[in-house]
Formats: structure tokens, sequence, C-alpha cells
């Protein structure tokens, strides 16, 4: 392929300066995020309603069990917060024109009937939404055309166990309007209880005493007189369905009726409100009270559901209303594991927090009717005349990240995937797994409810599978499985997991400890494939059928079954690659080139993420900043062109003695907090508070006219400190604070009071002590505000070079980006010339010799004088902070040399392990692979025509007492050289001695390639089933069992080639001067592992390469640019503004106990000439450990002193005495 | 604090007689306070050294350095850097210190400046006085504050012995008997009970007998 390999270096003229990312799963909001954060505009267009992708959907993450919604949440924050980033979600990309540099694309936005802009994400919409179903829509009359209405021709009657037991609770007032009252006498006949009053040419009269208020003369009087007048009902002056829904909701409560919506009572209460709904709601009447129960009209009947949703008790179903079948409407959040509204916010955490509203089964959409989501709307977001819009963009560049979907497991159909309700997906599983999921995080099977206690994982469905064209690996579901079977347990410590696999291919940093733990949490693993499963449909039990390793055949029961689907590339990805103009493989996953990993085959178009091959979360966010890197090294001269900047009022500095003008703002939340807290009472009570001149109860306070106007009353009563009682300070106190700036208030005299999390929300049962609280913990942050004090947010400038230690393929590639970047670059290398380990390689992947490639990086480098190039040189001190760092080296001839940067990118390398076993070093006919592929390239191979070759794998990997860790390269190099050798000598035999083969996503192929060419692959067991290998200048002895054959075999090769696995060079002294921390293997530790993988634990520094542990050249180029990728958002910026809060030694009482230098986890504080701890606040976190520990109590952090808490404390005490005398 | 007395000159410059080349180490804790091991000592004995060797025709190179406390690993490093390029280090700490020196620069000598004395108080300006000896079991409560481990010559604990006379101590005549000190306190304070109250014997497992002792806290690990 060609493409954007000429346009490596290259960098077209006046090119835009924004970015076009499509797919906001975690690699697009990755991308974005870096790019914006580096002054370049990013549009990012995602499909669904709202950003996350699989992630959002996941349960846990391997191999830290961290919570996937809990880790990624804030990146969708940020993101939808980020004013460079410009959302386009329910959308797609119509169209790219242009070329690199300067492209056109057109966005269609399809209508989501819902303003993004308005709209605050209450989800009370949702809530009220009284459809359930897909319907079957009457045909709407052609305009002009007589509306009428079907009659019912098939009735049936819906009986309970017992008669109706007609309830008046919260009953409405219904009264003939004799204006318009007809005398046709239907509310007579309609009326079960003889409370109307009627006779021919009479107007109705009812008698309110006998009324039970059920509205069956509401819904029975015709449509052209609506004679009969409704009071009392509460929200009916928004509409009847919300009128309904109120109802409904306090009769729900008032039964008993639970969550799921089942209740004690099994009888009609006849409270009217189904008959209400399908006549004044959807239009159709096909329901009428009768004195058995409910008539129904099933051919009439629309199935959209709203009778059954709005009965307050378990009388109605679907089933009874209609003759058709109904069509749930499934959640596909949820995998369609339970069912939603049309009206559907995407998920709880969804960004944007917006609802869509289905076209297909909205009734108002569809039929006119309805349309209750629009009347309870509080600031009117609702608008069912949207149309699909379509947006023009200018770009630079674009960034392909569409991710990717899971393998469908009906074409496997021997597991009864879709036949069994008791087997499901693992995408399935993580969502019963989740607590905010279909099931709250309950273990239970989709079938019946149960409780599983044995359940079986089924490996490599839709993955290493020839027969329905999925060759290659999926790379991830290993891991999945064991994190599926390792978290169920968690969650019932009664499940007995087993997981049925071919190869555990664990490869990853610390995947292998995670097996290992999870076989400790009793995780069975059988290394078997399963022919079939049979369901028992009687129990709904499984029955798995599948050969043992001894060859036997086994049956084993198990209650639920969990498959573990590959992933593949979806349809409409690969017709948008169509679109775009780029080229993908026969699986569709997008063709790219070894050396330049992220570059499709159109210039200008980058890609990253799964749909590049299949892989993991850690290095899908590393290819996405390296996707980013890629995209905007092109456009480097246009950054900061189209971003927009802030500019802030002065802040105006209170005096000590000015009086306390706080101004408290109660929000209702919609109905989130004001339907249990009583928030005029709470507004009211704060007015007594002392310091308070303002307060108010907005709808919303987060609305953007809520903001607004929160800005204005900060000026306009000249306010000092703002507080306000809502929702979770995680999501919105940057955003009032952002408000506190723009009124020219420092935004640390903020506080804020959770009142729906941890009030209204939990306490839904008790209003009237869940006020009390509401003002009690307003009155705490009325307290703490009173208590605040303005912090200074130090800016300092940010100087834009790199230090790059470490002269490999990493720090070479890093160098030349991030000179293209436009920042200046030291390159650090230790050894005379450049090149690392890669000098001792000899070809890639695809063939192409490393010292070519070694060549054009040198010339590259050596034609960028932006570009300082340091051999034989060593880092030897280190100092300064994030932005402004100061490194000595020292050079060959023994001087030192001060430099000055603003970040560091450490890519310090690895090298080849050479463990001293079976006579490597010392017989010429034991090697390793590097030194096999080095015979192959020099031709020493030359007289090998009929050569034995063993291949020995894991030979001090995975092994304790030489390298702990698996060296993930070693199965696909041998692989490579193997069929290489293969090529060479067609005569000649290679045997792999495995324990599993690891050769992880599109290397598959290759090892399937491997077998077809006749390498032969024996798989041992180091434990159970080691090979007896005698080594000496007489010869190589091999003695081992083949599992395959239960056989064993001896092997006399010619040549022992032994997989070593790789070791990091020696960085104990620049660990130590930089600090930071290595793991066991003396591989540097990532900041976090999922979404920080390329960042260090301290600001400002990065790494890349196999310094962060073993991979691949292509990986380690995506991993340098993804470093270049990070320090830009930072080497980008003129001056960084650092938060104010901070820890503060006061030196007086500092006893230079060294407790803070200890205790810092990053290693800021230390102690000064002045005989102090002092705390450099750039370096400072502000996570406050030194503050709690400091024996002294010398240690301060604004906003979190002991006069805050103590504050609080008190205020809180002091209700203690007024509300509970003693 | 820990008290300390300077060792003779005479004594240091014998030791010194090997080296041409070393490190005088001061300590910031309590050597500073007692004024036998601070900066200004490093300075005073630096120099007076370089001058001892001068005069002995032989100098002397030394580097001065005091550390903010010699009996914590993280300042000790500070020294790591240029402690290999001295022949040896002179260290005017406490024993504990130069010990812990000793311990981590396992490739050269240390050398003691001072003769480190015992846990006591300042009295006045020039002059410290015993007070603890680090038993590990603490009976103050008792004994009216005064400390019978340490104030009587015999570490006694069930009231004076014979050589107590009119409260001076037979070992020496300008120590007070600890027990009489003990028992006036105690009659003052009207405690007089709490003499009844001490043990038959103590346990001096808690106390050196036990060999090296160590302190382990696991709610700070």
């Amino acid at each position: 392929m060609t493409g954007n390999l000429n346009t490596f270096a290259g960098s077209t003229k006046n090119p835009t300066g924004a970015v076009m990312v499509i797919g906001g799963g975690i690699s697009g909001m990755q991308s974005a995020l870096d790019l914006a954060n580096a002054g370049i505009k990013v549009y990012l267009v995602e499909s669904s309603p709202a950003i996350g992708g699989k992630m959002a959907q996941l349960d846990k993450t391997f191999p830290t069990n961290d919570c996937s919604m809990c880790i990624v949440s804030p990146k969708l924050v940020e993101v939808g917060r980020h004013k460079n980033i410009e959302l386009f979600t329910h959308s797609e990309v119509k169209s790219l024109s242009g070329d690199a540099g300067s492209f056109k694309a057109t966005i269609v936005r399809h209508a989501r009937y819902v303003d993004v802009a308005a709209c605050t994400g209450c989800g009370l919409c949702e809530l009220v939404c009284p459809v359930t179903k897909i319907s079957y829509f009457p045909e709407v009359p052609a305009e002009k055309e007589k509306k009428s209405r079907a009659k019912a021709k098939e009735k049936r009657l819906i009986k309970g166990p017992g008669l109706p037991h007609p309830t008046s609770s919260h009953k409405w007032t219904f009264s003939v309007d004799e204006q318009a009252c007809s005398m046709c006498g239907s509310c007579h006949r309609a009326c079960l209880h003889g409370a109307i009053s009627w006779e021919k040419k009479q107007k109705a009269v009812i008698d309110q005493d006998k009324c039970t208020g059920c509205g069956a003369c509401f819904a029975a009087c015709p449509e052209k007189f609506l004679a009969i007048k409704v009071d009392g009902a509460p929200d009916l002056d928004k509409s009847i369905g919300a009128a309904v829904h109120a109802r409904s909701e306090i009769l729900g409560r008032e039964f008993g009726r639970s969550k799921s919506g089942d209740s004690e009572q099994k009888d009609c209460i006849r409270c009217g409100l189904c008959a209400i709904t399908c006549e004044k709601v959807m239009h159709i009447g096909a329901l009428k009270m009768v004195e058995q129960g409910i008539e129904a009209g099933v051919d009439i009947c629309q199935v959209c559901g709203a009778c059954v949703s709005v009965c307050p008790v378990s009388f109605l179903t679907i089933d009874q209303v209609t003759s058709r079948t109904p069509r749930p409407l499934l959640n596909f959040f949820n995998e369609g594991l339970n069912g939603r509204k049309p009206i559907n916010i995407h998920y709880p955490q969804a960004v944007p927090r917006v609802p869509v509203i289905d076209a297909a089964s909205c009734v108002q959409l569809n039929t006119g009717a309805c349309g209750t989501c629009a009347t309870i709307c509080g600031v009117g977001a609702i608008h069912y005349d949207h149309r699909e819009t379509e947006t023009e963009i200018d770009i630079g560049s674009v960034i392909f990240s569409p991710g990717i979907e899971v393998f469908d497991a009906r074409m496997r159909g021997e597991f009864g995937y879709g036949l069994y309700k008791n087997v499901v997906t693992s995408i399935e599983f993580e969502r019963l797994l989740s607590a905010s999921g279909p099931t709250s995080g309950t273990v239970a099977r989709p079938g019946d409810g149960q409780h599983p206690k044995k359940i079986a994982w089924i490996q490599c469905v839709g993955s290493r599978d020839h027969s329905c064209d999925r060759d290659y690996c999926s790379s991830v579901c290993c891991m999945y499985a064991t994190k599926e079977a390792f978290i169920a347990r968690e969650h019932d410590s009664s499940i007995k997991p087993t997981i049925f696999y071919i190869d555990m291919r664990s490869f990853g940093k610390n995947f292998d400890e995670y097996v290992k733990r999870a076989k400790e949490h009793q995780v069975r693993f059988v290394r078997a494939m399963v022919s079939r499963v049979f369901e028992d449909p009687l129990t709904g039990d499984l029955e798995l059928r599948y050969v043992d390793e001894s060859g036997k055949r086994q049956t084993e029961a198990f209650d639920m079954v969990v498959l573990s689907v590959g992933i593949q590339v979806a349809k409409q990805t690969k017709e948008l690659a169509a679109t775009l103009d780029i080229e993908l493989d026969r699986y569709g996953f997008a063709v790219t080139d070894c050396y330049q990993p992220l570059a499709t085959s159109r210039p200008g178009i980058f890609v990253s993420g799964a749909v590049k091959g299949p892989k993991d979360i850690p290095e899908t966010v590393c290819e996405a900043s390296a996707a980013a890197e890629a995209a905007s090294a092109s456009l480097a001269e246009a950054r900061g062109s189209l971003i927009s900047k802030e500019v802030l009022p002065p802040e105006r500095t209170p005096g000590p003695d000015d009086e306390l003008r706080i101004g408290v703002f109660i929000c209702h939340c919609g109905t989130n907090i004001a339907s249990v807290v009583d928030v005029a009472a709470v507004t009211e009570y704060a007015r007594t508070l002392p310091g308070v001149v303002y307060a108010e109860h907005p709808l919303y306070t987060c609305s953007q006219d809520s903001q607004e106007r929160m800005r204005e009353i900060i000026e306009e009563h000249r306010l000092n400190r703002v507080v306000t009682s809502a929702c979770s300070p995680t999501t919105h106190e940057p955003l009032f604070q952002s408000t506190l700036q723009q009124a020219g208030l420092n935004k640390y005299f903020f506080d804020m009071a959770n009142i729906r999390d941890q009030c209204s929300w939990v306490h839904a049962n008790d209003p009237i002590l869940a006020t009390e609280k509401a003002k009690r913990l307003t009155r705490m942050a009325v307290a703490n505000a009173t208590a605040g004090e303005p912090l200074d947010e130090l800016e300092f400038t940010v100087d834009s070079r790199l230090l790059v230690v470490g002269g490999g393929v990493a720090g070479m590639t890093a160098a030349i980006e991030a000179a293209r970047q436009g920042f200046g670059v030291y390159l650090i290398e230790q050894e005379p010339v450049l090149g690392g380990q890669l000098l001792h390689l000899q070809r890639s992947a695809d063939g192409r010799k490393f010292a070519d490639f070694l060549l054009s990086l040198n010339e590259k480098i050596a034609a960028d004088d932006r570009i300082k190039v340091f051999t034989s040189s060593q880092v030897v001190e280190q100092s300064g902070f994030v932005g402004s760092f100061e490194t000595e080296i020292v050079m060959p001839s023994g001087a030192t040399r001060t430099l000055k940067h603003g970040a560091i990118l450490v890519a310090t390398g690895a090298e080849e392990y050479r463990p001293e076993i079976h006579g490597l070093g010392t017989l010429d006919s034991v090697m390793t692979q590097t030194d096999f592929e080095t015979a192959l390239e020099n031709g020493t191979a030359a007289d090998w025509h009929h050569a034995r070759v063993a291949m020995l794998q894991c030979a001090g990997s995975r092994d304790d007492e030489h390298l702990p860790y698996c060296s993930r390269i070693c199965c696909n190099h041998a692989i490579k050289n193997g069929l290489r050798f293969k090529k060479m000598f067609p005569e000649a035999r290679v045997d792999v001695l495995y324990r599993d083969m690891r050769c992880y996503g599109l290397g598959e192929l290759d090892y399937r390639e491997a077998r077809q060419a006749g390498v032969n692959f024996i798989r041992f067991d180091p434990e159970e089933n080691p090979p007896a290998i005698s080594t000496g200048e007489t010869g190589i002895d091999i003695t081992v069992t083949d599992p395959s054959i239960r056989l064993q075999v001896r092997l006399q090769p010619d040549l022992l080639v032994l997989s070593t696995g790789m070791k990091p060079r020696d960085t104990e002294e620049l660990a130590s001067m930089l600090r930071v921390p290595r793991n066991d293997g003396g591989f540097f530790i990532e900041a976090h592992a999922k979404l920080r993988p390329v960042d260090l634990p301290s600001e400002g520094l990065f790494m890349a390469g196999t310094a962060h542990g073993p991979k691949s050249s292509s990986e380690t180029i995506a991993q340098a640019q993804a470093a270049v990728a990070r320090a830009a958002t930072l080497l980008s910026k003129d001056s960084k503004k650092l938060s104010g809060i901070v820890s503060r030694v006061d030196p007086t009482n500092c006893a230079v106990c060294l407790t803070c230098v200890r205790a810092c986890p990053y290693g800021v504080p230390f102690i000064n000439d002045q005989h102090s701890a002092e705390i450099n606040p750039a370096l400072c976190q502000g996570c406050g450990i030194c503050v709690a520990e400091c024996p002294a109590k010398t240690i301060f952090m604004g906003r979190y002193d002991d006069r805050n808490i103590r504050a609080k404390i008190e205020a809180y005490c002091a209700s203690e005495a007024s509300h509970s005398p003693r | 604090m820990i008290t300390g007395t300077p060792k003779p000159i005479e004594e240091i410059l014998e030791m010194l007689e090997p080296y041409d080349n070393i490190i005088v180490a001061g300590c910031h804790g309590c050597v500073t306070v007692c004024r036998v091991g601070g900066e200004k000592e490093v300075q005073v004995l630096a120099s007076t050294l370089r001058l001892a060797r001068e005069a002995a025709g032989r100098t002397i190179t030394i580097r001065e350095v005091s550390l903010e406390r010699q009996c914590d690993p993280e300042y000790i490093e500070q020294m790591r850097p240029y402690v290999g390029d001295y022949q040896a280090v002179l260290s005017i700490a406490c024993g504990a210190g130069i010990q812990f020196l000793a311990e981590k620069f396992t490739t050269t000598p240390l050398l003691p400046g001072i003769n480190t004395g015992f846990l006591g108080v300042t009295v006045r300006q020039g002059e410290w006085s015993e007070r603890c000896q680090g038993c590990g079991d603490c009976v103050l409560h008792l004994t009216g504050g005064i400390c019978p481990v340490t104030r009587c010559a015999k570490s006694l604990f069930h009231g004076p012995c014979g050589g107590s006379v009119q409260g001076i101590c037979e070992v020496d005549k300008e120590v007070k008997c600890g027990w009489q000190l003990i028992i006036d306190r105690l009659k003052a304070l009207g405690q007089m009970e709490n003499y009844g109250k001490l043990k038959p014997y103590k346990g001096w497992n808690s106390s050196r007998d036990g060999g090296p002792r160590r302190i382990i806290r696991e709610d700070m690990i």
C-alpha cells in the first residue's frame, strides 16, 4: 500500500486547524481530547445518541477490576464540556471531499426531537412516556380526509382472579359541562356505579357521592361533545397524559407496585387510567370498563403498551388487550435484555444526557396522539417537528475510529444462542453484572430469573474460526471471560465458573497475574473446545459436550452459558469506509503500514481502535492518542487558529471586613428533588441563615438560562459567596464555578450541597425528613462558603521543548513527530548510535528490512534542526516541574550540559533476555530467535536445506526463576522465523514447543499459515508435561508428550532456537531521579493501567515503547506517537495554570520529620535549606494526604482546612440542638 | 535529647592519621541543641583539623556537611552522590547517626567525632543531666514523675538502699538519692499510696536485656 507513506513527513500548505473524529467510543474521545487540548478544533461524530461506546457498556475492566463506568465517565464529562469539541451525536458522516489538510465533510444529524442545548437531562419525559411496545399504528388518513376512528369488531373480557375493587383514592372530580352536553346519555350508560342521572333530552348530572372517579363517563363522552370536565387532577394543566401518570404513580405507591411493575393486588381497582389513556391520550378507545373488569377491543388495539404501563396494579397484561403479537421495544444499550420507552436517554451517565425519540415507536410522531413528554418538559426541549439536518464542516484531517460490534453468535448454531434463553453473549453478561444494567447487577438467568450456580464460558465464538470467516483472534476474550468469571463470583460467591478455552492468551501487562488470581478465586479453566450445547427444556439447564485433554468425551451440565463472542467490523462501518475511500482487509479491519500504524490508505485519514484490528482498552487509548498526533502533525501550523478562548472579567477582591453576601440556589432538578424535598421551604430556611442575602429555587439550576441568571444575580446583589443545593459536585461544580468566574468572583467562594443523590433519591419515601436533611446540608454548605477564602491559581510559562530519553525506535519516532508538531527536541542516547534494539533485529512483519527503516529515521532526524541529538550521553540530574524542567546530561567528553524543557519522554527500551539455559552462549547449536533471524538474513544458514529446528517458547519467560511475565512478542516472532525458514528451505523441519500460542489479533492468520506450511506445534506444560531437553556437543535430544496424539515424541534437532523474551534496560538510577515507579519486572508503571497508558504518574512525564512493557515495533511506533500527542497537550500551551487546591507548608511549626516526604504518592515534598518541608505548588496534585498526616498540623490545603471542616461540623451540630431538645 | 561530648582533638587526629580527604558530617538534631555536632561545630572542628594537619606538615581536605538528621535514611541519601569521593567520614552525630551512616555507606570508613552521652535535659546553659534510660516500661505515674531507673544509681525499685544518707547517694556527693526525691515528691503530692503499688520486681525484658530493640508501628507502615 502507498497512501500516507509519502505524506509522513510532509505537511500541506495552509491546512485547516480542525479534525473530524468519527466514533465517540473511548478511542474517539481520547483522540478528541488530545487534539482539543493541543489547540486543534474537533468535530466528534457519533452515530448513537451518546458518546461512550462499548466501554460504557462494560461492567468492570481487567486487570485491575476497576469499574468501567467510573473510570470512563470523567472522560465523558470532559468531552461533553470541552469548548473546542463540537459533538455531533445521533449523526453520521455522509460524504467527504477534498484532500489532506483541507477536507470538507457533510454530517447528517438525524432528527432527535429533543433540543440538546435546552435539555437538562432530568429524565422526566422518559418517566412519563406510557409507551413500552412497538405499536401497530392505525393508518393515518390523508390530508383533508376525515379522521375516523376504527370500531372494535372483536371484543375480549379481561377479568382478574376476583371482581374489580373500585378505588376512590386520589380520585379526580368529574362533572358535566352543561354548555357542551348534548344529552346523548353515553355517560349514563358507561357509569357502572349509577352515579349519573340522565333521561332523554335532559342533560346528565353526576352524583358526586356515588361517583368513584373511574372516569368511565369521561372516556365515553363522544369526541364531538367533550362534555365531561375533570377537576382536582394534579398535572392536568400540563396534559391528560401527565395527569394519568401522576395518579398512576400515587396509586402505584399505595398498592405497593414494585419497580418492575408487580404488586400484590391482582384484581382491577377500576381507577380508569387504562381506559382514559387509551381514549384520551392515544385516541384509540379500545378499552371499556365493565362490571367484571375491562373489555378490550382487541382488533383495534395498537399494542403500544400504555394501558399496561399506567395500570397501578398487576391486573392488565399486554397479551390480554390485543389479538396481535406484542413487539417489545428493546433497550439496545442493555443488549436487548430489557425494554425501553420510545423517548430514551441512552444510559444513565450518557453525554449528552439528552434523550432521543425513536421515530418508529413514538405514538405522537406516527399518529399525532399522546405528546405527553412535550407537556411535562419544564424547559420546552421537545420538538416533534425536528427534521434531519446536514452540516458541512472544514477539516484538515480525519480520524476513523468507529469501533466494532460483537460477533453474531447465532452463526454458531451448535451453542443454541437465540434458541436457549440461558445462553447469553459475553456483552450481555457484562450488562447483567452492571449495577446500572437490566438486573441492577444481580446475576440472573434471562430464562427464569434464577440465580445460576454453574456458569460456563465458551471461548473463541467467532474468533480463530475459519468456518465462519473469522480467522483472526479477537485478543480480548480470554481476559474478559476471566474477568467476568472473577466478578460473577464477587457478586455471588456460590457461583462456580468454568472457562473452556483453546489457548490462554493473557499476553498483556500483568495479565498472567490476573489469570493466576482468578484461579485462586476458584475460576476453573478447562482446555477444550465445546462441541455442542443442549438445553433441558424443563429446567432450562444446559448440557455441554466436549473432549477433555485425555481424549475422553465429557458431558457436563451448567445453569447458564456465556459465549465469549469475538469482535468484528460492522456492515455500516464498512460502508462508511467506502464513503471515505479507505482500504479495508477482508475482515473489514483498516489496512495500515507497520511503520505508520495509524495511517489509512487515503492521505489525511487516520485510524485508531479496534477497527484497525482487535485490541483492548489501553491499546485503544494509546492508539487514539497516536492517531491524534498523526492527524495533527501536518496541521501544526494551524494550531490554535480555530479554537475559542474564554475571556474572564477581572476578579473582585473582597476586603477582610466586607459583609458576607451569600446567594443560595436550591435546585428542583425538574422533579428529581422537588417531588420529595420541599424546595420552597428549604429556600425560605436558607434566607434565615447568617450572611445569606439572596435565595431562590430554579427549576434547573444548571440550565443555560439559569446560569445566565445566576451570573446576573451575583452582579446585581453583589454576592461574594454562592451556594447551590443540587446534585453531585463531581459533575456540576465546575459549571457553577465557571459562572462565578464569569461574574468576577473567585471560584473558590463556592460550595455545593448534594440534595439529590444524597437526599431526595435515597429518601423518596420520607419527604418531611428529606426536607429537614436538605436544610441541614444547605446550612453546612453555607457555613463552608462563609469560611471560604479566595485561592490563587498560579500561572507560569511552559517551555515547549521535549526531552526524549532513549534513542531507539520509540525515541527516534517521538523526536521526529514532536519536531513535526513544532516543538524543539533533545534526544539523549547512551550508545554511540541511534537505533536501540532494532539494530539487532532484521525484518518487519511484512518483510521489510529494519536497517532501511532506521536509515530513513536517521535521515529525518539529521535533516530537522529542531532535533538536537546527544549520543553516548546520559542523564545525571533532573529538577524542576511540569512545563519547566531542567535536566543535566553528561556528554562523551565528560562535560555536563543543562537542558531546559517542558516535558520528558522516557523511551529507554528493552533488550533480548539471554539466560544461560540449555547451553545458550556455549553451544553453536543453541541460539535465540534473534540470533536465528540474523542467521537467516546473513546467509549463514546456507546449508540448512534439510535442517531440523526445534523452537522452545517461554524459554525464560513466564518463569519465576527468570522473567515472571509473558514477553508478548515471542510467539509471533517464532512464527515469523518459522515461516521464513520453511519458505527458504521447504524440506527442513520445524517443531515449536509452546505453552499457549499467543498470536493475538491478526497474528492468528500467520499462525494458521505456519501450520499449513508444515510447522509442527507441540504443546507442553511446565508442571505436568515438561519437555526433557538435553543439549551438548554431541547433539540435542528432546523428549516431550504431544497432547494432540497423547504419545511421547522424541526430537533430535540440529538447532534449538529459544524464545527468550524481553527484559527492560537498567533504569534504576533514572527512575529514582525522575521519581517514577517501576514494576517488579523493571518496566515503568503507567499513571493508569487503562486510560493513561503512556503517561507516567508525575505530571509532564510520558513513556513509550518497550520501557513500558514488551511489544512489537509497530506497537512501539504507535506508542511513541501517542506519547508525543500527550506531551503536545502540554507543550502547545504558552502557560499553565495550576489548581488553587494545593498543599502549603507553614514553616513555623515544621519539625522536618519527613512524614510528608514519605507519605506523598507523587514524591513532591522536600526539606529545603531553611530547615522546613516545602511543597512545590506546581507539582502538588492536591490529594491532601500530607495534610492529614502532618504530625505538627502545619500543612494546609485551601478549601479543605480544619476551618472548613469545623465550620461544616458546627453547622451540622447546631441543628441537633434545635431539632431534638434534650 | 541525646547528649554528647567532643572527643579530644588528639584522639581524632590519631583516627585521621591514614586519611587526607574526608567529610566532617554534623547533624541538625539533638547534637546541634547540646552544642556538640551542629553546623557550627562542624566548621570549628574542620578548621581545627586543617590547622593541626597543616602544622604537622600534612594538609587534609575536608568537606563540611550538615545533615538535617543522621537517623533518617532520606537525609543520609543526600550524601550518597559524593561520599565515594572521600576516604572517610568523621561524624559528630550521636552513635545512632554514625552507625546508620556506616550502614548505608558500606565502602567508606566511618569515624566518631564525639562520645555520645545520654538521654537528658539541659539543666542550664552548659549543663546536661540524664533523665531516661529508655527501659521500655514507664512507671513515672507511680513515682511522682521521677524515674527510679535513671535517678537511682542502682535502678532499685523498692525504695532507697542503705547508701542513702541525708538525701545524698553514696556513689557521689553531687548525686541526690533518687528514692529520697521520689518519696519527698509523693508526700508532697499526697500520693504515698503509690509507693506500695510498685511492682515487687521490674521486668527488664523491654529494656536492653533482650538485645538491640526495635519498634514496629503497624499503623504507620
